[in-house]
């Protein structure tokens, strides 16, 4: 068996998904019949109604449909959701308690991995730690753009890992982190908002600046503002620096030993089949070197910003493009 | 904000009842999000209806919309709509309602800025429904 293997995370389908053209039982159907597996990953508030609290039926109908598709469980997606109350964050209890019943649902499901966010301070984390491992699953923390290797809370997080040094606590790198462009297919949704060619180009230049990211929302609204950009507008070009990130592919060599899932962030690709925002090549080739055993999950961010596409297209041509590149490696 | 508004409200969102009317409506994040995330506002017409005109039914619970704030312990399935109660007087049946609605979404894992304040992804349809 490759030591990297291809998945696909159901967030691909938010389109197909929210028109409900598709129950879950007849998306695993068609996620199967084009051979998009082994691995599947779900998140929980998408997938599943009344997450985390499903009653042990729904956990066994759930089991049973991975298994009749012949899924791989491969992560379940936890949200950290510190600021459901608008006029404060969570306290550390009250973030453990809301995270503890998604991942103990994630071991009931299978899943060898729960996903989780940023937003759970180290503190939480720490408590965690032990339930997490007596449930059998690995806490993934995501890698999302801004929290890059060189971000102050990564390296902390690093530093917690080693202080506890236990097999339930990795990473998981989302490489819309490390960029080498802003996609065209998000430049070109900006103009519908009417958004001109020379603020696209002013947000290029910033992007590719080595400022620290809440700069770089600084001096697009100063210079963008001054050509008579509206807040929406302003808004919209945000997510050129909230959604990609520029971090070197080679920064992530040193958390391979701790990587438990890889989320393969994509956007788009040429008529070669290539994302051209995204070295892919050089991406896989330093978890692979590294010895990363696990799954690469096709991650379709595209919905976010047009409908030109179905996410099955997307994920078969992502599949198409991992699966190259992985052999080319050797596996 | 995206393709994703598409399914705020269907075309068959408004119905018309002896009070007023409710209108069916669903978030347009990719994944559901407690109801304290939410907030609404609507106008009729052109006219805004105050909120205390305003309840929101989902899982089976009805709630004044003010209380939104306070639903942290049940989620909007993104899959379901929710059906917003609405106290104004209903228009005559065969005319055109006009309907603006604003759902404010405040995304509670993606934090912005110096004060961590939640994400605003808000968009705002407004369509031209008709009493049956």
């Amino acid at each position: 068996m490759p030591n990297i293997q291809l998945a696909t995370s159901l967030f691909s389908f938010a389109l197909e998904w929210n028109a409900r053209q598709y129950t879950l039982d007849s998306l695993l159907a068609e996620t199967q019949r084009r051979g998009l597996g082994p691995g599947l990953e779900i998140i929980g508030f998408q997938s599943l109604p009344r997450f985390p609290h499903l009653s042990e039926t729904e956990v066994s109908d759930v089991r049973r449909l991975m298994d009749r598709y012949g899924f791989e469980p491969a992560c379940l997606d936890a949200n950290v959701d510190v600021r459901i109350r608008r006029d404060r964050m969570m306290s550390v209890d009250e973030t453990v308690d809301y995270l503890l019943p998604q991942i103990l649902l994630g071991a009931r499901l299978g899943f060898p991995v729960v996903r989780v966010q940023m937003t759970a301070k180290p503190e939480v984390l720490r408590r965690l730690v032990g339930p997490a491992e007596k449930a059998g699953v690995s806490l993934g923390m995501e890698l999302h753009t801004p929290y890059d290797m060189f971000h102050p809370a990564v390296i902390a997080l690093r530093e917690l890992y080693e202080e506890i040094d236990s097999p339930a606590l990795g990473f998981i790198p989302d490489f819309g982190t490390s960029m080498r462009a802003i996609p065209d297919a998000l430049l070109h949704s900006f103009r519908e908002v009417g958004v001109t060619d020379v603020m696209i180009a002013i947000t290029r230049v910033i992007w590719q600046s080595d400022a620290p990211i809440p700069e770089k929302f600084g001096a697009l609204r100063e210079r963008v503002g001054a050509l008579g950009a509206t807040p929406a507008q302003i808004g919209r070009l945000n997510m050129a620096f909230s959604m990609n990130g520029r971090q070197p592919v080679d920064a992530w060599r040193e958390i391979v030993p701790r990587t438990v899932h890889l989320h393969g962030k994509f956007y788009g690709f040429d008529d070669a089949g290539d994302e051209p925002a995204i070295d892919y090549a050089g991406i896989l080739k330093v978890f692979h070197d590294g010895g990363f055993r696990g799954y690469v999950s096709s991650e379709y961010e595209g919905t976010a910003f047009t409908d030109a596409f179905t996410g099955f297209e997307m994920v078969e041509k992502h599949h198409a493009l991992c699966r190259r590149i992985l052999n080319e490696l050797g596996g | 904000m995206g393709p994703l508004d598409a399914h705020i409200l269907q075309d068959d969102a408004l119905a018309c009842t002896r009070t007023g009317y409710t209108l069916a409506f669903r978030s347009h994040w990719y994944r559901s999000l407690p109801m304290s995330c939410m907030d609404i506002a609507l106008t009729i017409d052109g006219v805004d209806i105050p909120r205390e005109r305003l309840s929101v039914e989902a899982n089976g619970r009805r709630f004044p919309a003010d209380m939104l704030l306070k639903q942290t312990d049940h989620c909007l399935f993104i899959q379901d709509a929710a059906r917003l109660h609405i106290d104004h007087p209903p228009a005559p049946k065969g005319q055109p309602v006009a309907v603006e609605f604003r759902l404010d979404l405040y995304i509670p894992y993606i934090l912005i800025g110096p004060e961590a304040q939640p994400l605003l992804a808000s968009t705002t349809i407004r369509k031209t429904f008709t009493c049956p």
